[in-house]
């Protein structure tokens, strides 16, 4: 499959708060109750559509756990996107927002476009975290806000694609810019100058949720 | 199918027996899977038709149960009798048949799903690191083999489990066979666990690492990265003893460097400066396919293998225990660097030394932890650290690379003038000291007069202001000549000798503004282009200046950088000699009207990134104007006015000069649609490029000297 952009993404947040579950649902339509911990980096890739253009999003999830922590901080280097989980039935999760915050901003290139995720609003008898207060700190931060639920899919189309918008936004405007591929974007064979004739479609380059 | 049928049997069963214990329930389950092989003898169905998964997960699951409900360190019945019974050890020969077929990677992921779930600390236990110790040596037996994505997951939970309690990784670093202690002796019982001796205890066998390291090699991307993870955070624990192991017993660095050769060797040998330039390549799963290659250039999978792998190096080296980015960084030294590096470095061939230095420089780009910088600017400069002397000439790289900027080629010297611009901009004070510092440090250029040697030797704005700050002072990175602050700070010192014209060698009374108009009343007015068009753009100047000088002095803060100018000594028999690198960049210079306008602008930038450095000898050497030099020396000042007579006597009395000079700017800002070029075309651009280089310099200098009088007044 063909595709004008490509945006690299990556998830982040402590673990168990559902990052790996917000990922399948993207990109598998499903839940899977029981997951067990990721163990380093996983990887998915899908295909969206914004203003008529097909934008190819990789996205990389990783390991939510302390171990991991230093390796986490390389893969910050070329994301043009990063999703920021929290659960909102867990405030230590909400709390350890201000380390990864600073992870990301300190390790990303500094156009990164962030989107705080409140997850598991499925789970409304047992929150712990206030709309408001993901809100305020999204606020706070310069973040954009959403609560999801990988569960019931709550927004989570919504999270990656405004995510994916806010991205594409910043291009148009020329703040990122698209040749330079150290911001996490890659212009598709779509857009090759080079060579124009390149038919679209077929190849290997779009194998849908392999890697690319 | 049977079996398919004996498992929903099973859960019938289950659903229908009175209320068992829960370690009735786990052994039961126990039970179920050991009796399989008891009567099935012979049978190939694959394991995941037989019940043998369904009762492993619950038994995965009564554990996790019972783990919920222990609290603080107990361990329950059923993880007891996984213990006692030494259930894992069965289970790991039971992996080692593959029988079922697919058995070993139903074992493998138990063990993962065990690790990762139970909350209770396991791995210490003798009866679990002893099977994981043997499940380790299982996994990359075979060359992609089904269960890769399996093996992946465990050896990675246990790197995971060992970062997390890093004293774990005691247990997985054992004496090779044949060489266990001396309580081995026939008919004595093993111990518990080999005490090495202290000699051998640093070339344990690590078979984790030797796993990993398979396992990198993946043709699966996923496979490999996480293999690559896990060695990272295997390389990253804080224990010596394992550090040790690591780099003796393993393969671990030549290994990593085997890599960087391979996927160097596969490198385009042209490349578009701009491509190599463009191109990102960060260690993860970014596969360039061949499709890419296509529409972008041919060879950009290979550049981006190695730019990854080279960039996976530099940050394992950040994260390594340094015992281990030591030892990697020296073998990338000697095996690559050395042998396969060098050789391109050096060719004859034009294109190929191009192509090679182009190459170094991307390299030099993606490096930046410590060790691995080092070692790189180790290789391009050596270890040498005392002043060069006149003539004294060696046959090294860095010697060649010198020489390489007057090379006849200008794409050459191009090239060659982009690699020592990107060494400066590295953190590695060696880069300075080997370069220039070592010769300038003992100011051999400098005129001691007797009357001057008091205002030099206590470089203070004033003695009384000094004794009562003398803490900040010590703070304060001083490079100006002291007269600055005490004119800025109006201290009445009667000795500021307002009057002197420029060229007297009255440097310690001069005034900041004095040097700044010095350099900007180089280039009479009329041979000035800048202001007849809309930018004047000394504030851009400024501005860039600032900006880069904060981030040099951030960078230099531990280079420890002298605040205070010494006293040379004067009965030093050496004469001053600047070193071959300021000797070409001076010679560069004084040619500045016979050269290209790329050329220029390359040594111009390579320039200043050494006037911007905090160090009051280079300070002085390059951005003194009143500099008293002993006779016959040269500092960059006194070239720039040689270069200004040049020009003044060549064309002051040339009409229409301005105009042309305007024109020709015009067409360098691309502001122009004139494409013919002028007769002296080369020369008026260059004449335009010390203008505004004049000016940047300037900047400079004043941006050093604002920043040293503000971080006094912030610090009075």
């Amino acid at each position: 499959m063909s595709y004008s952009y490509l945006f690299k993404y990556i998830i982040i947040g402590d673990t168990g708060v559902g990052k790996s579950c917000l990922l399948l649902q993207f990109t598998d339509k499903r839940f899977q109750p029981v997951h067990d911990l990721t163990i380093g980096v996983e990887f998915g890739a899908r295909m969206i559509s914004i203003d008529g253009k097909q934008i190819k999003l990789q996205i990389w999830d990783t390991a939510g756990q302390e171990s991991f922590r230093s390796i986490t901080r390389s893969y910050y280097r070329g994301a043009a996107g990063a999703l920021l989980v929290y659960d909102i039935t867990r405030r230590d999760t909400f709390n350890h927002l201000t380390t990864w915050l600073e992870d990301a901003r300190q390790h990303s290139n500094s156009n990164m476009v962030i989107m705080l995720i409140g997850n598991k609003s499925d789970l409304e008898a047992r929150r712990d975290v206030k709309k408001e207060e993901g809100e305020a700190f999204a606020r706070e931060h310069g973040l954009i806000f959403m609560e999801t639920s990988a569960k019931t899919a709550a927004n989570v189309e919504e999270a990656f694609i405004n995510t994916a918008k806010e991205i594409y936004q910043k291009i148009q405007d020329g703040v990122f810019d698209i040749n330079n591929e150290a911001n996490g974007i890659k212009i598709g064979p779509q857009h090759s100058p080079s060579n124009p004739s390149m038919p679209s479609g077929g190849g290997d380059a779009g194998r849908s949720g392999g890697c690319c | 199918m049977f079996s398919k049928f004996t498992s929903i049997l099973q859960h019938a069963v289950d659903a229908l027996a009175p209320q068992l214990s829960l370690q009735e329930e786990f052994v039961s389950h126990w039970k179920a899977v050991t009796n399989f092989f008891i009567d099935n003898k012979g049978e190939k169905l694959p394991v995941e038709q037989t019940s043998i998964p369904v009762h492993l997960e619950q038994m995965l699951v009564i554990l996790q149960q019972e783990d919920n409900r222990c609290e603080g360190g107990m361990y329950g019945p059923c993880l007891e009798y996984l213990l006692q019974h030494k259930l894992l050890q069965t289970l790991n020969s039971l992996g080692r048949t593959d029988y079922p077929p697919g058995m070993k990677q139903i074992v493998l992921s138990f063990f993962t799903k065990l690790l990762s779930r139970i909350k209770q600390p396991l791995l210490a236990h003798v009866n679990v690191y002893r099977a994981v110790q043997s499940q380790i040596k299982t996994c990359g037996e075979v060359k992609a083999g089904p269960s890769e994505i399996e093996e992946i997951q465990f050896l990675c939970t246990v790197c995971a489990k060992i970062k997390a309690d890093p004293y774990l990784v005691n247990f997985f670093l054992e004496l090779p066979k044949g060489q266990s202690s001396s309580s081995t002796l026939p008919g004595v019982k093993v111990p518990v666990l080999d005490e090495p001796t202290s000699e051998n205890k640093l070339q344990q066998e690590f078979p984790l690492i030797k796993t990993l390291l398979t396992l990198s090699h993946s043709e699966d991307s996923r496979v490999a990265v996480k293999a690559c993870e896990g060695l990272i955070l295997c390389s990253s624990l804080p224990d010596p003893v394992a550090a040790h192991c690591l780099v003796n017993s393993t393969s671990f660095c030549d290994d990593l460097t085997q890599r960087l050769i391979d996927t160097y060797k596969k490198l385009p040998k042209e490349i578009n400066p701009l491509d190599l330039e463009n191109v990102q390549a960060k260690w993860g799963m970014d596969v360039v396919t061949k499709r890419e290659d296509e529409i972008t250039f041919t060879g950009k999978r290979y550049l981006i293998s190695f730019l990854s792998w080279l960039d996976y190096c530099d940050q394992l080296s950040t994260i390594a225990n340094p015992i281990v980015a030591e030892a990697l960084a020296r073998i990338i030294h000697q095996k690559f660097l050395v042998v396969y590096f060098q050789p391109d470095l050096l060719q004859v061939s034009e294109t190929g030394c191009i192509t090679s230095m182009a190459y170094m420089t991307r390299c030099l780009r993606t490096v930046c932890s410590q060790r691995l910088l080092s070692e790189l600017v180790l290789f391009l400069l050596g270890d040498e650290k005392k002043p060069e002397v006149v003539g004294q000439t060696s046959d090294t790289l860095r010697c060649r690379l010198i020489e390489r900027c007057n090379s006849v080629s200008e794409e050459v010297c191009l090239i060659t003038l982009q690699l020592f611009d990107t060494l400066l901009q590295k953190d590695d004070g060696h880069i300075y000291d080997n370069l220039v510092l070592r010769n300038l440090e003992n100011r051999q250029y400098f005129v001691v007069k007797h009357k001057d040697k008091q205002s030099t030797e206590v470089k203070t704005i004033d003695n009384d202001t000094d004794d009562t700050n003398k803490d900040v002072k010590e703070d304060v990175e001083e490079f100006i000549p002291q007269s600055d602050n005490q004119s800025e700070k109006s201290s009445g010192n009667v000795n500021i000798d307002t009057f002197s014209p420029p060229n007297t060698p009255q440097h310690v009374k001069t005034e900041v503004h004095k040097i700044v108009n010095s350099f900007l009343t180089l280039l009479p007015e009329e041979l000035k282009s800048s202001y007849q068009t809309v930018d004047g753009g000394y504030d851009m100047y400024l501005k860039d200046a600032h900006k880069q000088y904060s981030s040099v002095v951030e960078a230099c803060k531990s280079w420890g950088y002298p605040q205070d100018l010494v006293v040379p000594t004067d009965n030093e028999s050496q004469p001053f000699y600047e070193g071959t690198f300021l000797q070409m960049i001076l010679d560069k210079f004084s040619h500045l009207l016979d050269q290209s306008y790329s050329i220029n602008l390359q040594l111009t930038s390579v320039i200043s990134k050494l006037a911007l450095i905090p160090h009051p000898c280079l300070h002085e050497f390059l951005l003194d104007p009143f500099l008293p030099l002993k006779p016959g020396i040269r500092n960059l000042f006194s070239i720039f006015q040689k270069v200004s007579n040049e020009i003044k006597s060549q064309y002051s009395s040339e009409p229409d000069l301005c105009r042309k000079l305007v024109t020709v700017r015009k067409k360098l800002m691309g502001n122009s649609s004139n494409m013919q070029r002028l007769d002296d075309e080369s020369r008026l651009e260059a004449i335009i490029v010390f203008e505004e280089f004049c000016k940047e310099l300037s900047a400079i200098v004043f941006v050093k000297h604002h920043a040293v009088v503000t971080e006094e007044n912030k610090k009075l």
